[in-house]
């Protein structure tokens, strides 16, 4: 059933593509049109990991679609499921094509966020050291981790709206909760929700204000994320089973 | 010999309904088996058990001796009563799936089966009627040319020559080995394609059996008189099923012994005797209508 997935996922890259080449067109004329006075390159290095977060914020949009992926088959189990090929199988198909899908979209915006600064002559150049690297890969787990929450919680419901507003409105109020004046119980509640919070990860990145939302270091965050987004997804693959028409 | 389809004390329970209870069911192979059943007597739940589309609550199915595995839907195909079709698809591309999946996906096979139906594979499944909706189901079904067949109500939705289209490709699928069953409200359909014949009621199988024996277990002496007759003692013979008085016309539903009936009701004088085979409309309406008879020939 990968062919189901490849082309979902193709139909809403190509339309991202368009939608950002136009953008980056947009942009340009209005340059063109009027130019302006040079960019803002103060000789500062700035984390590559830090503009990785800035992606994953615009990624955590895709994976909200691609994460409802596994529910909008439950319209059609009695033809999905009636193939030569076992429900893990179709699952594990299905999330493969789907996180391929989110690295395409991760990938394809960082190089238009590049383009976008070249475009604009704010470009600067960026630190590639150990911390980058780690938030890198912890915003990239942020966007899998997201996009598995998201399955977890809407695999066996049709109308999985509902699952996608949940997520947003409970990952941005607990990050904001974290900083909040709460009591001590309350606050140690909130740290605790905050370790499956993929929004509360990325808040610990460089350059990025720092919330402190959970607190692991930066190594550890990037490693923790990948086993949040790990769980979620066993526990989609889980409910699949269970699934009925 | 192993019965191809094999369903064996089904039963599928919704928190407190039955929807399937305590089903058991041959068809052995190259068998059409028509399932016959009012609204919501459980013919599509048994399928999606068979199917595992549906977890039982109790009760085996096995294809062939085995029990169903992904690969015997290599050789079973299915069509749903409900479109199942991914609405932004294109015709071409539910093939394509379908193609990618089966390995014995025959392209020429589905190209003619997309000329039989008039169907145009660069059409998304949004834009298609219900009764082009089934069609392209037939088609995908169809198209690997199955062993097994599962069929939920196949021609629903589908003008009278499609209809007829889809009856004839049954029967050639079964006269190539293929084994059949397949649910409709339709009871002409059920008569034309079918050589078995399943009755469920409530969940329960009611009747279950060769569809000719089926029907020549209970006759129709039909006798028209002078003036309405009176019946005494008729009612009691324990041949007699039913009895339907109209006027002068009596018919009476006789089990197995027509012709001995007949000679006994000849005895009351009337103008005009005669032995009718039963329908099969009859013969459900009896049975649903009862719902007295036994899995079996009626006896």
């Amino acid at each position: 059933m990968y062919y189901i997935e490849v082309l979902r996922t193709w139909r809403v890259l190509r339309g991202y593509l368009i939608a950002l080449a136009g953008f980056l067109l947009l942009v340009a004329a209005i340059f063109a049109i009027w130019p302006h006075a040079g960019g803002i390159d103060d000789g500062r290095l700035y984390s590559a990991g830090g503009h990785a977060v800035l992606v994953a914020f615009t990624c955590l949009l895709f994976a909200s679609i691609s994460g409802s992926s596994l529910s909008r088959h439950l319209d059609h189990l009695d033809f999905a499921l009636t193939k030569p090929r076992a429900r893990a199988a179709f699952v594990a198909t299905v999330l493969g094509v789907d996180v391929l899908g989110l690295s395409a979209f991760f990938v394809t915006t960082a190089l238009a966020l590049f383009a976008l600064h070249i475009v604009a002559g704010v470009a600067h150049p960026l630190a590639f050291d150990a911390a980058s690297w780690f938030g890198i890969a912890l915003a990239f787990g942020s966007v899998l981790a997201w996009y598995a929450l998201v399955q977890a919680l809407s695999c066996t419901r049709a109308a999985a709206g509902w699952a996608l507003a949940g997520v947003w409105v409970a990952a941005i109020g607990l990050n904001f909760l974290s900083a909040a004046p709460l009591g001590p119980g309350l606050h140690a509640l909130v740290v605790a929700l905050n370790f499956i919070n993929p929004i509360a990860y990325l808040s610990t990145v460089p350059f990025v204000a720092t919330t402190g939302a959970v607190p692991l270091p930066l190594s550890a965050g990037a490693f923790a994320i990948y086993v949040v987004a790990g769980v979620a997804a066993l526990v989609a693959v889980i409910r699949w089973q269970r699934v009925e028409t | 010999m192993t019965p191809t389809i094999e369903i064996d004390h089904l039963t599928k329970r919704y928190d407190a309904t039955t929807a399937v209870d305590d089903l058991t069911l041959q068809v052995p192979q190259g068998s059409v088996c028509g399932l016959l059943g009012p609204n919501g007597s459980g013919k599509t739940t048994t399928f999606k058990c068979m199917l595992g589309l549906a977890q039982a609550s109790s009760g085996t199915v096995r294809f062939d001796g085995v029990p169903l595995a992904p690969q015997t839907f290599e050789r079973l195909a299915y069509v749903p009563e409900k479109s199942m079709l991914y609405e932004w698809m294109t015709c071409a591309e539910h093939l394509e799936v379908v193609r990618r999946s089966c390995t014995r996906y025959d392209s020429a096979r589905a190209a003619q089966l997309m000329a039989l139906f008039g169907l145009d594979q660069r059409k998304k499944a949004k834009t298609l009627s219900k009764g082009q909706r089934t069609a392209l189901m037939l088609v995908l079904a169809f198209c690997t040319r199955p062993e097994i067949l599962v069929l939920d109500e196949p021609a629903s939705g589908l003008d009278p020559v499609y209809q007829r289209s889809v009856l004839d490709l049954i029967i050639d699928a079964a006269a190539g080995g293929a084994t059949v069953i397949f649910s409709s409200h339709q009871i002409t359909q059920v008569e034309r394609a079918a050589d078995r014949l399943a009755i469920i009621k409530g969940g329960r199988l009611i009747l279950e059996g060769e569809l000719d024996t089926l029907k020549s277990s209970e006759r129709i002496v039909e006798a028209i008189f002078e003036q309405p007759p009176v019946l005494n003692g008729i009612a009691n013979d324990p041949r007699v099923r039913r009895i339907e008085q109209s006027g002068r016309v009596v018919r009476v539903h006789v089990r197995h012994d027509g012709e001995g009936f007949a000679r006994a009701l000849a005895a009351l004088g009337p103008k005009h005797v005669e032995i009718l085979d039963q329908s099969l409309e009859e013969l459900f309406l009896n049975v649903v209508a009862g719902s007295a008879g036994t899995v079996g020939a009626p006896s």
